[in-house]
């Protein structure tokens, strides 16, 4: 007995030791939280799951994309007219870069090359060249265009046109709008499943969620949510829908093999910016009215984690790292 | 025919897009006030969502369907004027209720960057509230909890209708009205 014991206590020493190690090589994923009210963006670990760095971000920070490879994050300002830059390993603001007067939704492509800029007043994407931060190209969307996120392979490029109902299918090779689905009321975030099959469209107005084929643009249902939906995010292998209510405070759970609402979880007061952590299981909530994060456990349903960011935190995008 | 339609249409579209410049950021307002009396006696001052009486500078209030979600009530003012909420959550057991402003009657019409502007009563857009009776102890703790754009949506706006305007006069109602909602709990 005593013989089998101790190499099980020594496997169970490398391995403490290895995940130290490992801890103080690879830093957790961190979130950016945009913090409008207060122009900053919270920079939060999630390992510690408490702000590490606070940067000052002039002109109303809203949307937040974090590059792929984990380099930059980007930040839009619609009153700064276009979005800022973040060094991630310096954590401090490297640029501010004009596009157009109302840039709101912003994105990154999946091999960090190309970032996308919808603006609300122009009705337009801007395709912006990450190495150059010069804008290579302008696309006419629909109305409002709020929301938007490339496909995992990188062809495609969905917007949510909030004015319009609609959703834009643009193609990356051409620079044009390829299809145009109509969706619910409003259209604000979006998020795509990890095959690039679906997509799903928080409708702001009509209270419910869109869930679209991504190829073919065709609705496959409509689901029902809480008050004021904002925008949605995947986890556990895309098996289920986490969705922000902002009037009710609370995030609606839907599975998406059944496409039906199976939970709902209080998170606080105005719940905007929603993103997946990297490990598939934990989701981020920022709650614009309470000025925190709330963090989610997708498996059980409930919130593990409350962290207090800046004024206004809304975080539209995918904030968090890889 | 179709064509000219079309230029007309698009015209038109562009003209409106111009008109709705970029969206100004949200604004909140959180006021907060404990009160020495107990909770039940609180909520009971404020629970009927038709009753605004112990906001100061409400003259009347009349709602259709009671404390029923989706229910609509009109406040008239002292100063002249209407503002009407729609009901949007209601919970006896929690001592909360959240409304929203559906529409509101004009208190000026301004004339700014060459177009006459009419401001609202409250100068505030889209604005969303709630209010919470909390007990604590003996004493109770309310809470009361608003967003809002201003009321001025394009880029520019005139004083009557920015965000100072629109914070001052929220904060203001929040502000009287739980000072008054104290003293008349505390009476």
């Amino acid at each position: 007995m005593s013989i089998k014991l101790v190499p099980i206590k020594l496997a169970r020493t490398v391995a403490v030791v290895a995940a130290l190690f490992a801890s103080v090589l690879v830093a957790a994923p961190l979130a950016y939280v945009s913090n409008q009210l207060s122009d900053s963006v919270s920079i939060i670990d999630t390992g510690l799951g408490k702000v590490v760095a606070t940067i000052a971000v002039p002109g109303k920070p809203a949307g937040v994309a974090v590059a792929p490879d984990g380099k930059r994050c980007y930040v839009s300002t619609p009153e700064g007219h276009g979005f800022a830059v973040i060094d991630t390993e310096k954590r401090a603001l490297i640029a501010r870069i004009k596009v157009s007067d109302g840039a709101l939704g912003i994105a990154v492509s999946p091999d960090s090359r190309r970032i996308y800029v919808a603006d609300w007043y122009e009705n337009t994407v801007a395709v912006i060249d990450a190495q150059t931060l010069t804008v290579l190209q302008t696309i006419a969307v629909g109305q409002s265009p709020s929301g938007l996120i490339a496909s995992p392979d990188n062809r495609w490029l969905y917007v949510a046109n909030r004015l319009s109902n609609s959703v834009s299918k643009i193609d990356l090779d051409s620079g044009m709008v390829k299809q145009t689905a109509m969706v619910g009321a409003h259209p604000f975030g979006l998020t795509i499943d990890s095959r690039g099959e679906r997509l799903y469209i928080a409708n702001v107005q009509s209270d419910d969620v869109t869930v679209l084929d991504a190829k073919l643009m065709r609705t496959l249902a409509t689901i029902k949510v809480g008050l004021l939906p904002y925008a949605a995010a995947l986890a556990l292998n895309d098996s289920r829908l986490l969705v922000t209510n902002q009037d009710d405070g609370s995030v609606s759970v839907i599975d998406a093999a059944t496409l039906t609402t199976t939970g709902l979880i209080t998170v606080g007061e105005k719940p905007e910016g929603i993103s997946t952590h990297p490990d598939d299981r934990h989701v981020y909530v920022a709650n614009w009215f309470d000025s925190t994060v709330s963090v989610l456990d997708a498996k059980t349903l409930r919130v593990i984690n409350t962290i207090k960011t800046g004024e206004g935190s809304r975080a539209f995008g995918q904030f968090i790292s890889k | 025919m179709k064509k000219i339609a079309l230029l007309g249409m698009s015209a038109l579209f562009m003209f409106t897009s111009v008109a709705n410049a970029h969206g100004p950021v949200r604004q909140k307002a959180e006021e907060e006030i404990t009160i020495n009396a107990p909770a039940e006696k609180v909520w009971g001052i404020i629970k009927n969502y038709d009753d605004l009486s112990w906001v100061p500078g409400i003259k009347s209030t009349t709602a259709d369907k009671g404390n029923t979600k989706g229910s609509i009530r009109v406040l008239t003012l002292d100063a002249g004027g209407t503002i009407t909420e729609e009901l949007k959550k209601y919970d006896d057991k929690k001592m909360t209720y959240a409304y929203k402003i559906t529409d509101m009657s004009t208190a000026k019409t301004i004339t700014h960057s060459g177009a006459e502007e009419k401001v609202p009563v409250l100068p505030v857009d889209n604005y969303a509230a709630s209010i919470e009776v909390e007990a604590q102890g003996g004493s109770t703790l309310v809470s009361w909890k608003a967003g809002y754009y201003r009321a001025y949506m394009n880029n520019n706006p005139p004083a009557e209708m920015n965000e100072e305007a629109a914070n001052t006069a929220v904060t203001a109602i929040l502000k009287g009205g739980l000072a008054n909602l104290k003293t008349l709990a505390e009476k």
